[in-house]
């Protein structure tokens, strides 16, 4: 689906990369996961991604379609992002006129703009707060509507750049059952970058980086068990890891999994 | 008591539609040189009450007492100052706070600024710059050159020159990754040990909570539902289920295995405390 291939940036000529020479492969209906400390090159990565800035160095493929100029915004639109802060996202006076935003910049007629609207709050579970005020609402329903927002745009990537990271426990959880559900029954691809390894339990994929390079990719499993790297890059594994380590066999185990076997 | 609160309400837009009671009649007392966490979820009232504490936002009705200084909506500017000077408040980020040229005049400013001498600011500099081990390499660098974990221990020195008797912390660790938020917290700890200091802890982090602090008291809209000891608070599966709390995840761990009949023989605080008192029960049942 999108290809990095050698993808380097710079925020300034005279700093050290902020992407260094990174290739990875999102593949098509599959959830990769980003993880990586405060300041290892997640967020320049969506930059790029995002065409908020153009001066990178390497290649991007998009369906097998190197970007360009010409096509770039035709690609781009296939994309769409959550982003860390819900309240930095409203422009509407209502969750509807909020979620229906996006597509009115599109120019789609006012018929198909309900009606996506409506699917798009329906698939967050948040179509009875459609007449509400934005900002009223809690941490994990702002951020609900704010995927609603995304997906009116019918996108095919969905990027969650740390979508869950200011929010408490439960808002948390609300956001991850219903990515969850979205990957399984819309087959959206997801590119999901955070720095809490509880969080990414769902993905096919997840691709550590650090000092702005991709240091490793792998499976949950093959992550999770590889302490040396993840104590490098200054993550930390969930505590059922650490207690099956130092109590059991040291597989990666889920907390009911833990139980049954303490 | 350090503060004592008595019948404090705060009522925001009074007489107009959007009138908010943010806190309603609250009645607690914070003790001289304990670690408090202030918990319930967003919108309960925590930061309305902790704002209360220095001034910045005065009772609508009752009053508190802050280490002797009384303050209530009749309070004037130059008592409210005082209280200011009293309570030292660590953000989100502190590193956002700092400004000036060098690391060592950073830290001195705070002092300065409640009118010390500049010779007495350096003392206090010194002394905590040393306490949180910021290498006297980087005194006269700026403090913009540093690393973001050298830059947030230059900026507690600077919150902690000013020698507050209570320290809150507001969700000092939201956003920081999962090694910047056990050395933060461990930082916090230490200082707590080494100083004779009062500390509020705001934060959804259970973990933290039951870790690191002495006693809790709970919020929920505007009010103040429950006080005591941490550890009797975030056991209560039911009262913490009730008010949308998360139960700590070592707590929960340790309850669904007395549900398998494994009883250990005190409350973990945290992963390394489950460790030894596991294997302590697998050995004793072995």
């Amino acid at each position: 689906m999108i290809k990095l291939e050698n993808v380097a940036f710079k925020y300034r000529e005279e700093e050290a990369y902020a992407l260094d020479h990174i290739s990875i492969n999102f593949e098509k209906g599959k959830w990769t996961s980003i993880i990586g400390h405060n300041g290892s090159g997640k967020s320049s990565l969506v930059k790029v991604l995002m065409g908020i800035t153009e001066s990178y160095e390497g290649n991007i493929y998009i369906d097998g379609k190197q970007l360009n100029n010409d096509n770039m915004k035709d690609l781009r639109s296939r994309f769409a992002i959550v982003f860390q802060n819900p309240d930095n996202q409203f422009v509407g006076a209502t969750v509807e006129d909020d979620v229906a935003f996006g597509l009115e910049n599109m120019g789609i007629e006012r018929e198909e703009m309900i009606e996506r609207t409506d699917y798009a709050l329906k698939l967050v579970d948040m179509l009875d707060f459609k007449k509400h005020e934005p900002h009223r609402l809690s941490g994990g329903q702002k951020q609900r509507i704010a995927i609603a927002g995304a997906l009116a745009m019918k996108p095919e990537v969905l990027i969650l750049d740390e979508a869950t990271s200011m929010l408490d426990p439960k808002g948390r959880q609300e956001v991850l059952s219903i990515l969850c559900d979205l990957h399984e029954r819309l087959e959206t691809t997801i590119i999901y970058i955070t720095h809490d390894l509880t969080e990414i339990y769902r993905s096919d994929k997840v691709v550590v980086m650090n000092q702005g390079k991709a240091v490793a990719e792998g499976s949950i499993d093959e992550i999770y068990r590889d302490k040396e790297l993840l104590k490098e890059s200054n993550l930390k594994v969930p505590y059922t890891m650490e207690l099956s380590e130092a109590l059991l066999d040291g597989t990666y185990l889920t907390h009911e999994m833990l139980v049954d076997r303490l | 008591m350090i503060i004592d609160f008595h019948k404090v309400s705060v009522v925001y837009n009074p007489k107009s539609p959007f009138e908010f009671r943010a806190l309603k009649q609250i009645e607690t007392s914070f003790e001289k040189g304990k670690f408090y966490g202030l918990i319930g979820h967003t919108g309960s009232g925590k930061s309305t009450l902790i704002q209360t504490m220095n001034g910045l936002i005065l009772p609508t009705t009752g009053d508190l007492n802050v280490d002797g200084i009384k303050l209530s909506k009749k309070t004037k500017q130059k008592v409210i100052h005082e209280a200011k000077m009293k309570v030292g408040m660590v953000f989100q980020f502190p590193e956002h706070q700092l400004f000036e040229s060098t690391v060592l005049k950073d830290v001195m400013f705070g002092p300065m600024n409640m009118g010390a001498s500049e010779e007495e600011a350096r003392e206090k500099a010194l002394q905590y710059l040393e306490l949180l081990r910021v290498p006297e390499t980087l005194y006269e660098r700026s403090p913009f050159e540093l690393s973001g974990g050298q830059m947030r221990k230059v900026a507690i020195a600077g919150i902690l020159s000013m020698e507050p008797d209570i320290l809150i912390l507001d969700e000092p660790t939201a956003g920081l990754d999962p090694v910047s938020h056990d050395e933060t917290m461990r930082l916090f700890n230490d200082v707590f040990n080494k100083i004779d200091v009062t500390v509020i802890l705001i934060t959804h982090d259970m973990d933290d909570v039951l870790e690191y602090t002495d006693a809790v008291k709970v919020m929920d809209q505007g009010e103040l539902v429950r006080e005591g000891k941490t550890t009797d608070i975030l056991t209560d599966e039911s009262f913490m289920t009730a008010y949308n709390l998360e139960i700590p995840h070592i707590i929960r761990l340790t309850k669904d295995l007395e549900k398998k009949g494994v009883y250990l023989k005190e409350i973990p605080l945290n992963t390394k405390d489950f460790i030894s008192l596991y294997k302590e029960w697998r050995d004793s049942h072995a």
